[in-house]
């Protein structure tokens, strides 16, 4: 067997091992670049309360100030700071029994109660990289092992074709197992960049979870926390002893920041550690404009005494690498366009992963009575057609679910897994080409009823409301669902087209 | 897979060329971070970066070689490499 063969081989059974959750976390992750956007989105009730923020210290002032006088015995704060992506201010707190997550005015410093609870986009994220709701250290490990393999079956599959790059250029579309080759290479090579990068870079920041030996052999056990600090900082933070009690008022703070940060950027976050001891820390954080780095502008100082202290970073060539691994992977350095870029690259891959599969299953048609083929189609379509469909059952829940629902967020997630198991009925009832159409047209309706019915349970969530007051980061969560929905009647057009192209022949 | 290929590479090989890449690359991480040159926490991360790199190369090129044998001795010897250094250490702790 050649070498180009050998590849070919691993290529396949890499693939087909990593497929289905590979399709997961791609999915999910190019959803997660908008997160924010549909965090707001899934809470109307804020939609009232919508204003251009202020300038980023104003909202600034109105958190800590709400924070001294309602957070006082928390461990720790953290505040977002309301922005043109999220208008509002979310605080953050932590006390001996309780976390608290809220959401502010930062033009009133009204606490915005009465608020749906929702994951919104974060569900997206934590089932991106943990695969949430499994325990957080199974779901990273199991996260990190389909990343290696994965990236392990994009280096095979370069090696594995001769002509990559004339491949690109070719399309034969209605051509069956032709068609889907070319459409495997295309994708593939469009995104090979970009998921090399996503692949690499997300197994470097858990390589702890596969590799803890050198790090429990330098620093201990548990010493994950004691390396972060040294390849962060040079001179971690030290606390003076002669620090008072009480905190300083905001405006000691914001008298020693600069308006904008050195790449440009305005005050994004703040957080205080331990408020209204001895040992308060307080943390300014600007944004990662132009950086694909961590290494944002930073000011910490001693809360109580208002004192800068010294947080200079670690600049090393390895530790910018480690900091790099987190930059690039979360994209927080893009601009709302760049998103865009990176979430329909994201998507690209995914198309990817389906014409691989289709593939593969083309390939073996003849074995189509196997028990191993039926259960490869089937995880195919539980995959590629339920986890969009359970995703657009998801919003709906957010907007149908009553709002002063207890254990709302369990229910959202509930109807997220029950939809996406129960999808697995279709097929078992109907042969299997009519359930594909069946879940396009299903998945279809299911995002245009999301978008309609704030009609009537929450109006001033409804895109033509949304549309006309310019709230574009709420309208444009919709459109999108629209625009997708419009995509799979078309696609269930196109497939019928096939099916019956075929049946004439 | 046809029938032919798997006999020549079948998922059972290749997920004991992963064990053995594991084991390797392990092993690099726990061994490397005490003879580089940085400091402390860029050793460990750099020996980590070069154990990953290890491991993808190991997967990609020992399938590879012709010999079934020598790919079974290269795999053996990732094992032997972890237990005696993991010995070896366990010894000289007491």
């Amino acid at each position: 067997m050649q070498f180009r063969q050998v590849q070919a081989t691993l290529h396949s059974w890499l693939g087909i091992v990593v497929l289905w959750s590979g399709f997961l976390i791609f999915f999910t992750g190019s959803i997660a670049y908008f997160r924010t956007e549909i965090n707001l989105w899934s809470k109307p009730e804020i939609f009232l309360y919508l204003k251009k923020p202020p300038p980023s210290f104003e909202s600034a002032q109105v958190a800590y100030d709400y924070l001294n006088m309602h957070a006082l015995e928390a461990k720790r704060w953290r505040v977002n700071l309301a922005n043109s992506r999220m208008p509002f201010n979310t605080l953050e707190w932590q006390d001996k029994t309780n976390k608290y997550h809220k959401i502010q005015d930062p033009n009133t410093g009204l606490i915005l109660k009465e608020v749906r609870e929702s994951l919104g986009g974060d569900f997206f994220f934590k089932l991106h990289y943990s695969l949430y709701p499994l325990p957080d250290v199974v779901g990273r490990t199991l996260v990190v092992i389909i990343g290696i393999l994965f990236l392990i079956a994009l280096i095979t599959g370069i090696l594995t074709h001769k002509k990559i790059f004339k491949d690109f250029f070719v399309f034969r579309s209605f051509k069956g197992q032709r068609t889907l080759l070319d459409l495997h290479h295309i994708t593939g090579v469009v995104t090979l960049p970009f998921y090399l990068i996503m692949a690499f870079t997300g197994i470097m920041i858990f390589f702890y979870l596969l590799m803890p030996w050198g790090i429990n052999q330098q620093y201990g056990e548990n010493g994950i926390k004691k390396f972060y600090n040294e390849i962060q900082y040079i001179n971690p933070p030290k606390l003076a002893a002669d620090s008072g009690i009480h905190l300083k008022e905001f405006s000691t703070f914001s008298s020693q920041l600069p308006q904008q940060g050195s790449n440009g950027t305005t005050l994004e976050k703040f957080e205080v550690k331990n408020p209204n001891t001895t040992e308060a820390l307080i943390t300014f954080d600007y944004g990662y404009k132009k950086l694909i780095t961590f290494n944002n502008p930073q000011f910490i100082f001693l809360a109580n005494t208002g004192r800068q202290l010294n947080n200079e970073r670690n600049l090393h060539p390895v530790a910018q690498i480690s900091s790099a691994t987190y930059g690039i992977h979360l994209g927080y350095y893009a601009s709302q366009s760049m998103r865009w870029v990176l979430a329909s690259l994201g998507f690209a891959g995914c198309i990817m992963l389906v014409a691989g599969a289709l593939l593969w299953q083309k390939k073996r048609i003849k074995q189509q009575h196997t028990l191993s083929y039926k259960i490869v189609s089937y995880l195919n379509y539980f995959t590629f057609l339920g986890l969009p469909f359970a995703t657009a059952m998801y919003f709906l829940a957010n907007r149908v679910l009553p709002t002063n629902l207890e254990h709302r967020v369990q229910y959202e997630l509930l109807t997220f897994f029950i939809s996406w198991i129960g999808i697995l009925i279709i097929p078992m009832l109907i042969k299997m080409q009519k359930a594909i159409i069946l879940a396009f047209i299903f998945t279809a309706f299911i995002l245009l009823i999301t978008v309609l019915s704030p009609v009537f349970l929450s109006p001033q969530a409804f895109i033509l409301n949304t549309w006309l007051h310019q709230q574009w980061p709420i309208a444009g969560v919709d459109l999108v669902f629209i625009f997708i929905a419009i995509g799979y009647i078309s696609a269930c057009y196109y497939f019928r087209k096939i099916q019956m192209s075929k049946v004439n022949k | 897979m046809d029938k032919k290929k798997s006999e020549w590479l079948s998922i059972r090989e290749i997920f004991y060329i992963c064990l053995a890449a594991y084991a390797y690359s392990v092993w690099i991480s726990w061994v490397l971070p005490d003879y580089l040159p940085f400091a402390k926490a860029e050793n460990i991360y750099f020996s980590a970066l070069l154990g990953f790199i290890f491991l993808i190369f190991y997967i990609v090129l020992v399938p590879g070689l012709h010999s079934k044998r020598w790919q079974k001795r290269i795999n053996y010897l990732s094992y032997v490499l972890l237990l005696g250094y993991w010995i070896i250490k366990k010894i000289g702790e007491h």
